[in-house]
């Protein structure tokens, strides 16, 4: 009897999860956070243009990369990176489809728009330090993967708790 | 304290790291320490008080806001089974009612929720999947719902539908649904939501531009009430005196449904003005 | 033996404990995989790279549905159509829409939708390149040609627009006489009527700025017409915005959805609404009270009165069977709330009378002055100033061609006023058979009377070519060759609203998703099918594209310099345009002068079928939500109820219940027989229904186009008699006499 608690508890331990496919383009936030257009950073939403006034962010279509990389752009050694002409390859070649990780439930209405536009949470906060990922995430966003962090943070800060605020 | 109230309160009760990590893993304990920083929520919190205006003598009952309302919220058709008869979900009818005058014509009325402001509905719900939202909306949380259909008994305007089937659309229906509204599973019960969503995007839209929703915005807001061509349906908040669903609300020919029973519906309607 | 226990327990809790935590932690899978997401995954569509994830655009376009081409937007969300609401700039709906409009998305989404060009070979539609498919129906075409170009049949659905245009077009430099306007039926009569009163051929405006009244003839005015949504609009106008609120006056057999809206029901026998009107004139003739203005200086004036002189307020009550008081008091108030909109539209002239009975409704008009008065009444539809297309330059062969007499009849007695006849086609089909015959938006086999006889027909043509992007009848069983079209989501086009607003307005239609399959425009195909035929035809064809086509047409809207856009370059101009959706006037037309000229005829309604054995009046009527009768692949419309206190997704027949037969009850089968077939379905007792009628509605029966058009009451075309209109040649719905009896 013990014993097949202990195999149960090791077949459980050794339960993985399926491996997330690749995206097309191994993004590098890291990178692209350290250039500058005109004096300024790159801002969220230059490429994740619902950040502040719609219900998602949204992920870039092909002609948001194209706008930068439509000529070869070289880096901070001077040379052209081979990578960034998978970008022109792909545009040639076909759609580019992200996978996208964080997707929640049809139900679900969190809105960027209400939590960036109007209460004007920084990204960080709920995604963590993009400028430290070198490589596109692989997680679904951690923090918010339960209904008991939205809550906790909602009555912190006095914002709505209603079932219809969120739920639809 | 009763168990509806105690299931109530085991939902809602606020996290304490102890008992959530026990149940749920070692996750949300991380969640549940990482304390937000200190800016406010800025949405405007001007109570409301949602009603809807439906002229009667406007309307000529061609069912656009039925539609409007089925495109809307991604009701389903289910199929074409005349087995259905009946029992597919519509939230927005057209309620066809014979007189008890010998002579007189019949009333079609278009009849969403009425939205009460004492509903009976919320009274009998055994798990708060229907409660009253703070600005008048009477709330339908899909998945919260346990299909008892006690609601739907309780509904003296026999307004909610239940899923009987599982909606299940083709792929290439799929794609015409819309991305705002959630579809329902089998065994829950759906009603007219004042199209809450619309109402949601419109005050955050206005709250980023620092202000709140105009009437005029509100009028036409809901679904039924943009698509309808004779202009019989209005929207906007009845606690605003300035507001036209006040203005018509408070006319003559306002009446409300079963009045009698006393649910404070927030749904008026304008009697014909047949001369 | 206690501690053992205890420890098991424990151990059994912490592998419980130690199970759910992977499970809890939500592993990553792919949410189309996971099944609790309920997340909308929506399958890849064409286009869907173009946007971000989740972005979202709008786009301008105008309706299809139906002939009145309302102006809409269109949400689009990662490349997929997720609403149509009105566009609140048009000034035909001014953001109103209506059920049949919003079910544009079922039409684009119909999930049995012909994905590309199908042939038929061994008795199965096989799908086919569009390269095979054109070179296929190029080389039949030629051969045609070459032998006879009369053997061309095509038949057109459509009344108006440029891809009408182009077919009759390419008929013209093909050389065949037989092309065929495929609804006749909606507004020949009226046309006629028209033509005959103020000389110019089309269906009426109608101006209502000032006017009090709508005096309908039995129109189906807020159901069955185009013009349904402009008549809510205008109807809730008049009655809340205007200083003396207007009144709607009914004048119909049936309790439909205009009775159920009117102020007054005036109940009369089917089809003698033109009885009604001379009536009326008869009783402001005597009394003086008309509009001398018009009619003093109109021609045919006494003739009129000799006729009219017999209408007394008795005759007309025998006729109509409205007691003659109450006529007396309808010209009494009409007269007293001038101008007034006499309206007569495809319901008051399904009758055998149509042409007597829009004479009736205009001579009653011009009467009450409201023949082109800028406060209300009937209206010379205005026309946007597009660029006429160039030219035809016809060759020999096809001059020689094109006298030979028209396969339908048209033109010639007995339907000399005619332009297409669509009733005698089948016998002609059948007497002489066509090699090609070309369908564009029509669906014989179901939708024409006698469906059994056009399948007969149908089947008697080598080559049926449709061009329907929906399997319907005639493509599940005679169609030979199908090209499938864009839905009107997916293509541009021109959208020329039937007569309504009194002001010009010119819709366009742009694609507002990708295009779903491998179909094409039907104004594509026709353009490549003449330039593969070559020289003379392509000559008449040589636009690169349909688009350019148009283009054409719409940069005369551009030269007049005037209405909603003004630009001063083309590009710049059109560029407004797609943005838009529409050009129109600024305002309602000025008034004309009219020249007007009474028709003394009048004729009762003539119905097939000896009385004694067939004792009722069948009235078969287009319902809520089916326009010209497509729309069954749309489960939107299927949820509409016919007529009040009928139900849903069904077809019953509407009758009297002291018509019905004894014992019947409501719900209960009901066989109905014609001289021409029996239907069984379930009987609808209506009280307030006429006597001595039976009303059946169409659009059920089908048994093809798809999942949702299944399973939905019986088709009430087969009964109907084929008996075409005199002089006009119209197809009729309200011809035909029946009896019922308990199934």
């Amino acid at each position: 009897m013990n014993r097949a608690l202990v195999c149960l508890l090791v077949l459980a331990a050794c339960k993985r999860a399926p491996s997330i496919p690749e995206q097309p383009i191994a993004f590098n936030h890291a990178l692209h956070l350290t250039v500058e257009l005109d004096g300024k950073r790159l801002g969220c939403v230059v490429c994740h243009a619902g950040a502040e006034r719609a219900e998602h962010a949204g992920l870039p279509a092909l002609r948001d990369c194209l706008r930068c990389h439509m000529r070869p752009q070289l880096g901070t050694s001077g040379k052209p990176n081979p990578r960034e002409a998978e970008v022109r390859a792909l545009a040639a070649s076909g759609p580019l489809r992200w996978t996208q990780i964080t997707r929640n439930p049809g139900h679900v209405y969190a809105s960027h728009r209400a939590h960036v536009g109007i209460a004007k949470i920084p990204c960080e906060e709920c995604h963590g330090d993009v400028a430290t990922w070198t490589s596109p995430p692989t997680e679904p966003i951690q923090k918010l993967r339960h209904m008991d962090a939205c809550l906790s943070c909602h009555r912190q800060r006095g914002a709505s708790t209603s079932c219809g605020t969120c739920h639809r | 304290m009763s168990i509806r109230r105690w299931f109530i309160e085991l939902l809602d009760t606020p996290t304490t790291p102890s008992r959530r990590a026990f149940l749920r893993g070692s996750a949300a304990v991380g969640a549940a320490a990482a304390l937000p920083s200190t800016a406010s929520a800025a949405i405007p919190k001007r109570r409301r008080h949602w009603g809807m205006v439906i002229d009667l003598d406007r309307c000529s009952a061609c069912n656009a806001c039925g539609v409007a309302c089925r495109q809307e919220n991604n009701i389903p058709s289910y199929d074409s089974d005349p087995e259905m008869h009946g029992a597919r979900p519509e939230w927005m009818s057209m309620l066809w009612q014979e007189p008890e005058r010998a002579n007189a014509n019949p009333e079609l009325l278009p009849m969403p929720c009425m939205h009460c402001a004492d509903p009976p509905c919320v009274k009998v719900c055994p798990v708060g999947a229907t409660y009253k939202d703070p600005d008048g909306i009477t709330m339908q949380v899909w998945d919260r719902c346990i299909g008892c259909r006690y609601c739907m008994v309780a509904c003296p305007y026999s307004r909610r539908s239940f899923n009987w089937k599982e909606p299940a659309w083709s792929k290439s229906e799929l794609q015409m649904l819309n991305p705002d509204v959630a579809t329902r599973p089998l065994g829950v019960v759906e009603k007219c939501t004042f199209c809450h969503h619309r109402v949601q995007r419109l005050r955050e839209e206005a709250a980023l531009a620092g202000r709140e929703p105009t009437d005029a915005e509100l009028q036409r807001l809901p679904a039924c009430a943009a698509a309808c061509p004779a202009n019989a349906i209005t929207f906007g908040d009845l606690d605003d005196d300035e507001s036209e669903v006040a203005k018509l609300a408070s006319g003559t020919r306002a009446f409300r449904l079963l009045e009698h029973l006393g649910t404070e519906p927030s749904v008026y309607y304008l009697k014909k003005d047949r001369g | 033996m206690g501690d053992d226990h205890t420890i098991t327990r424990r151990l059994a809790l912490a592998g419980i404990g130690a199970a759910l935590v992977p499970a809890c932690k939500r592993e990553w899978l792919p949410p189309e995989a996971d099944p609790t997401s309920r997340s909308q995954i929506k399958p890849y569509v064409p286009g869907a790279e173009d946007y971000a994830t989740y972005e979202e655009r709008w786009f301008a376009s105008s309706c299809a549905q139906c002939a009145a081409a309302c102006g809409i937007r269109v949400r689009v969300v990662e490349g997929r159509a997720v609403r149509i609401e009105g566009n609140p700039a048009n000034p035909l709906n001014r953001g109103g829409i209506g059920a049949r409009g919003m079910s544009g998305l079922q039409a684009l989404y119909d999930p049995d939708r012909i994905a590309g060009p199908l042939l038929r070979i061994g008795g199965r539609l096989v799908p086919i390149s569009w390269d095979d498919a054109l070179s296929t129906l190029a080389k039949a075409l030629a051969d045609v040609r070459g032998r006879a170009p009369e053997q061309l049949l095509v038949i057109s659905g459509r009344e108006r627009g440029f891809t009408h245009e182009l077919l009759a077009r390419l008929a013209r430099a093909f050389g065949t006489p037989n092309f065929v306007d495929g609804s006749p039926g909606h507004t020949a009569p009226l046309a006629h009527a028209m033509e005959q009163a103020v000389g110019v051929r089309e269906a009426p405006a109608y101006g209502w700025s000032h006017a009090s009244a709508i005096f309908s003839l039995e129109a189906g005015l807020l159901e069955d017409s185009c013009r349904s949504i402009y008549f809510a609009r205008v109807a809730a106008a008049m009655r809340r915005d205007s200083a003396r609120r207007a009144r709607l006056i009914h004048a119909g057999p049936v309790f439909d959805l205009a009775a159920y809206n009117a102020d007054r029901w005036l109940q009369l026998r089917p089809g003698t609404s033109g009885a009604l009107a001379l009536g009326v004139c008869h009783v402001l003739l005597r009394e003086g009270t008309y509009d001398r203005g018009l009619v003093d200086r109109a021609r045919g004036l006494t003739e009129f009165r000799a006729l009219v002189v017999g209408f007394t307020p008795e005759r007309t009550a025998e006729l109509t069977g409205l007691p003659a008081a109450a006529i007396v008091e309808l010209a009494h108030e009409l007269w007293d709330r001038r101008p007034v909109l006499a309206v007569v539209d495809e319901r008051s002239l399904a009758f055998s009378n149509a042409v007597e009975t829009a004479g009736a409704a205009i001579a009653l008009s011009a009467l009450l002055g409201a023949i082109e008065n800028g406060d209300g009444g009937l209206r010379l539809a205005p026309e946007p100033p597009l660029a006429p297309w160039p030219e035809i330059v016809i060759d020999e062969v096809a001059r020689r061609a094109l006298e030979t007499p028209r396969l339908d009849g048209a033109t010639r007695a007995p339907y000399g006023a005619s332009r297409a006849v669509l009733d005698t086609l089948p016998a002609a089909i059948l007497a002489r058979p066509p090699s090609v015959a070309l369908l564009y938006h029509a669906n014989p086999v179901y939708a024409r009377a006698q469906p059994r006889r056009w399948r007969e027909a149908l089947e008697a043509i080598p080559l049926v070519v449709s061009f329907s992007p929906y399997v319907d009848e005639t493509v599940a069983e005679v169609a030979d060759l199908v090209l499938p079209d864009h839905t009107y989501l997916e293509r541009v086009e021109d959208a020329t609203p039937a007569p309504g607003l009194p002001r010009a307005v010119a819709g366009i239609r742009r694609p507002v998703v990708a295009p779903l399959h491998d179909t094409r425009a039907t104004a594509d195909v026709i353009i490549e099918l003449a330039h593969r035929l070559g020289k003379p035809i392509a000559r008449a064809f040589s636009w690169p594209t349909a688009r350019d086509a148009f283009e054409q047409r719409w940069l005369g809207l551009h030269a007049a310099a005037r209405g909603t856009i003004v630009e001063a370059s083309p590009r710049a101009f059109l560029e407004r345009l797609y943005e838009a959706g529409f050009w129109a006037d600024v305002d309602d037309a000025s008034p004309r002068a009219v020249e007007f000229t009474f028709s003394p005829t009048w004729a009762p309604p003539h119905w097939d079928g000896e009385p004694a054995r067939f004792p009722l009046a069948l009235l078969p009527y287009r319902p809520l939500g089916y326009a010209e009768g497509s729309g069954a692949n749309q489960p939107w419309l299927r949820s509409l109820r016919s007529r009040p206190g009928l139900a849903d997704w069904t077809v019953a027949a509407s009758i009297a219940p002291h018509d019905a037969p004894p014992g019947i009850k409501d719900g209960d089968l009901l066989r109905v027989i014609s001289p021409y077939g029996a239907l069984v379905l379930p009987a609808h007792l209506d009280r307030r229904m006429a006597s001595g009628c039976v009303a059946i509605p169409t659009g059920g029966g089908h048994t093809a186009f798809g999942r949702w058009a299944r399973n939905v009451g019986v088709n009430v075309m087969e009964l109907l008699s084929a008996t075409p209109a005199s002089d006009t040649g119209a197809s009729l719905l309200c011809t035909t006499r029946v009896r019922v009896e308990a199934a």
